[in-house]
């Protein structure tokens, strides 16, 4: 008997229902990150800057001063190893020693990007409509205003020199800062907690500060350490235009600048300046990057693992269903689904076993992270790194889609992928997300026809406002020519099913089709999938997490828990309350009836409750 | 005694040529210590009329009344009145800040009254809160992340008690959660809404869960209230025709939703 920590469900039911995300884990951590090949590099990268800024001028100070009449501008030597500037100064020296105020400019400048933009990203927030509107209005002007002529006029106001630069960049860097916080906190600001506070009495300040600041700091603080980089450059370029500090002191820009006079004689110096400056632009965005991967701010790419062995085909028996039909249509065998862990392999659907016969109805059950969604993208071929698809055999309308015991988004022959094109189609469960918002539904119904079908440009058209019509659109012609938002929910449904009529599919792949929609539209949808089973003998597999909907709505029905298959029973079995497996039992003694008793309390199932306890049920 | 009266509310979004009155003309009374239903389908302005009742929303025209005061724009002393109408929200996902302890979730509404006797006695209302809720208070320092979805509901819940409500809105606060859970989410909603005598408007989609826990239902459609009555008895026989339509189409075991080869 197998108990799983109920704490670990969330992240387990998660993963499942929402397959693409599975490789954004929220937050990677520091010390997960520090091991990584990026977390090295930038510590690494890090450690050396701060080495020489610190103690640069404290080593090399004195070295840097001395000038050696005898040897102006000259070559690189053992004694000088990047040569000598015109005033006979060791450049390598110099280099190390103005690292601490070429950086110091540059975080300067960073540092008041970031106070400046965050402030007036956040005033609008919090202050009255007319003084945000106003602020807006300026960050909106400062973002059309190139951020370079807008430092180079600010240093001429305020003159050159250290601080100068500093205020120059920070204030042209601030807009984009502005810009950012204004839209990662807008997006906060709208989030239902902050609705909360707002209603319990917090002020303004209590949600700026509590609220919206801890959501936004993480992007911020990543795109500061990259924004360093960019101010970096900037700095050395304003002190290369001269524009920054001024002699006796020198930073990186200067020094570049004086060096292009004696390029010809001595390249080494102006190489190893570009290097040190390349070298801290590049600490810098690592830096960023291995935030952004502590932080879990932005996906990492990482590495794929290894599949895990294939289960059930290595020798053993080709396991069976509970039910096996003559006429399959669909007959999966040992389907497993497994997702990659920090160590080893999370399985998500468990040798599933199931066969779907042409023109029944079949219904998948289940609650979220039960795997049911899972299987039927791993059916539909979907399923894509990193997850791991094996089975010992899918065989759809007499095609093998299981290679060598794996299956998933593989490359595979052009035949099998117009063999799943025009005789499987699929409806998810949202229909605004699975249409492209950017192109007429009439042309994306049609291009299934061109790629599929083999249809010319017009024939595709033509059918198309045909299959839009038999979905019952009105008016079809017209409506081709719309955009997905300027159909209801419902339509797009209808006009998803629509796309999988353009062939002559003998399976619709259903998932949750009609969740997102409101009861009275949910019938029209299912009449419709009805209609096409009945005059088509189209078979459906037909995902719901809502039991009802499914024993009223299917001739069959598959129980699935916890990734696996725990009961295999016709409608009929289940309304009539023949289910043998207690997780089958369970779950629909806890629907609300029309006809339970007012006031009366409600079925509930135990959050810790393990059903796997019945081993005749096939539940392994 | 807490009654809340919505007295022809009106509700408009956006201005010009695109406005839309989302809420026309409501008005509803929800009883002292009543559990009330309000049912409709997307888009018929139930969540907003809660959000109105809240101060989330401002209504253009009407009144919305805790007992005798009219809390529409409501600023100081009128305030404190409309903090006793308390609301859940459906998803307790963006409900509960992520990046606070839900322990320091529910403290919030403490520490904004200025009231539960210094830190200590807060925690201690915070921890009697959590037990109210069913949940173990040592889990006080945990992030939402670390609960279930079941669990945060129940959170979002206490939260709301920590206001002490004489209102309780739940708008739509079990139809992000798996069956199984709903069951307890609701049940503690029954239990805590006897135990406080509170006044609840409960919003859902749900008629089978409407017609279990609440005493009176109320249907909306296209921002009308078009029936209201004792929840039984609207249910099982309803009058108005949009009511009829939309049992009609409520999937129910054992009955099949189409006849086989009855089609058309």
């Amino acid at each position: 008997m197998t108990t799983l920590d109920p704490d670990t469900l969330p992240s387990i039911s998660d993963a499942a229902t929402h397959p693409i995300d599975i490789t954004r884990r929220p937050r990677h951590g520091f010390g997960a990150t520090l091991r990584s090949p990026i977390g090295i590099a930038a510590t690494v990268t890090l450690l050396t800057l701060v080495f020489f800024a610190i103690f640069g001028p404290v080593l090399w100070g004195e070295t840097a001063g001395q000038a050696d009449l005898t040897k102006l501008s000259a070559k690189p030597s053992a004694e000088h190893l990047l040569g000598t500037d015109a005033g006979g100064r060791d450049v390598l020296a110099r280099v190390l020693t103005a690292t601490r105020l070429s950086l110091t400019s540059a975080l300067m400048a960073t540092a008041i990007a970031v106070s400046v933009g965050v402030v007036a990203g956040l005033l609008p927030i919090v202050a009255p409509r007319r003084i945000a509107n106003a602020v807006n209005g300026v960050i909106g002007v400062a973002l059309a205003f190139p951020a370079l002529l807008l430092a180079i006029v600010v240093s001429i106001m305020f003159g050159a020199g250290l601080v100068g630069v500093s205020l120059a960049i920070g204030l042209a860097m601030a807009p984009s800062y502005a810009r950012l916080t204004q839209t990662l906190g807008a997006s906060v600001a709208g989030r239902d907690f902050v609705a909360a506070a707002r209603i319990l009495g917090a002020g303004r300040t209590r949600i700026l500060v509590k609220h919206i600041l801890p959501n936004v700091r993480d992007p911020l603080i990543v795109n500061a350490s990259i924004g360093a980089g960019t101010a970096l450059v900037a700095a050395t370029g304003l002190s290369f235009l001269g524009l920054g500090v001024q002699a006796p002191r020198y930073d990186w820009g200067r020094m570049l600048g004086e060096s292009l006079n004696s390029i010809y004689v001595n390249p080494a110096a102006s190489l190893g300046l570009c290097a040190a400056i390349v070298l801290a632009g590049v600490t810098f965005a690592l830096t960023g990057e291995a935030l952004a991967r502590a932080l879990g701010v932005h996906r990492p790419s990482g590495r794929r693992k290894r599949r895990p062995s294939s289960a059930g085909s290595e020798g053993s028996a080709v396991p069976q269903p509970q039910r096996v039909v003559d006429d399959a249509v669909l007959s999966v065998r040992g389907l497993t689904v497994q997702a990659p862990q920090a160590e080893g392999w999370t399985t998500l659907v468990d040798g599933v076993s199931f066969d779907v016969g042409r023109g029944e109805i079949v219904g998948i059950v289940g609650e979220s992270g039960s795997g049911k969604s899972l299987t039927c993208m791993a059916v539909a071929c979907l399923l894509e790194q990193p997850l791991s698809v094996s089975a010992s055999s899918i065989r759809f309308d007499d095609t093998e889609l299981a290679v060598d015991g794996h299956s998933g988004a593989a490359p595979r022959g052009k035949e099998v992928a117009a063999q799943l094109g025009t005789r499987m189609a699929l409806v998810f469960q949202d229909p605004s997300t699975s249409l492209n918002p950017s192109i007429h539904v009439g042309t994306q119904v049609a291009e299934i026809g061109e790629l599929h079908g083999g249809l010319s440009r017009k024939e595709a058209r033509r059918r198309a406002i045909d299959r839009l019509g038999s979905v019952r659109i009105p008016d079809p012609e017209r409506r081709a020519g719309q955009y997905p938002h300027e159909f209801s929910g419902g339509m797009r449904q209808r006009a998803m099913l629509a796309m999988g009529l353009m062939g002559e599919p003998a399976l619709i792949i259903a998932d949750e089709p009609t969740t997102a929609l409101d009861v009275t539209v949910q019938r029209e949808v299912l009449s419709l999938l009805h209609e096409v089973n009945q005059e088509r003998g189209t078979a459906v597999m037909f995902v719901s997490h809502d039991i009802s909907l499914v024993s009223s709505f299917c001739t069959r029905v598959l129980v699935m828990y916890r990734g696996s298959l725990v009961e295999d029973l016709t409608a009929a079995d289940l309304a009539a309350g023949r289910a043998q497996h207690p997780y089958t039992r369970a779950l629909a003694a806890s629907v609300p009836h029309m006809d339970s008793e007012p006031g009366s309390e409600f079925a509930t199932i135990h959050e810790g409750a393990v059903f796997d306890d019945d081993p005749a049920q096939g539940a392994s | 005694m807490t009654r809340l009266t919505f007295e022809n509310v009106w509700v408009r979004y956006g201005s010009g040529r695109s406005s839309h009155d989302a809420v026309r003309g409501v008005d509803l009374v929800v009883p002292d210590g009543r559990l009330v239903g309000l049912v409709g389908e997307s888009g018929s302005g139930k969540s907003t009329l809660a959000r109105a009742a809240v101060g989330l929303q401002e209504p253009s025209r009407g009144r919305i009344l805790v007992d005798d005061v009219d809390v529409v724009g409501a600023r100081g002393k009128t305030a404190a009145v409309r903090r006793q109408v308390q609301m859940v929200f459906q998803d307790a996902n963006s409900s509960l800040n992520p990046r606070m302890s839900i322990g320091a979730s529910i403290e919030e509404a403490f520490v904004v009254r200025g009231a539960g006797g210094g830190r200590a006695g807060r925690r201690a209302e915070v921890a009697t809160l959590l037990e109210l809720v069913e949940l173990d208070p040592a889990r006080a320092g945990d992030l939402p992340s670390q609960l279930s979805g079941g669990q945060r509901q129940r959170v979002s819940i206490a939260r709301a008690l920590a206001a002490e409500p004489r209102i309780l809105l739940a708008d739509e606060i079990t139809s992000a959660l798996d069956v199984s859970v709903q069951g307890t989410v609701l049940n503690l909603l029954m239990r805590v809404q006897r135990e406080l005598d509170l006044t609840v408007l409960f919003i859902s989609h749900n008629l089978a869960v409407v017609r279990q826990l609440c005493d009176d239902v109320a249907v909306m459609k296209d921002g009308e209230i078009v029936e209201v009555g004792p929840a039984a008895s609207v249910i099982d026989d309803p009058q108005h025709p949009y009511t009829q339509e939309l049992i009609a189409a409520i999937p129910r075991v054992g009955t099949p939703l189409f006849d086989r080869g009855a089609h058309r």
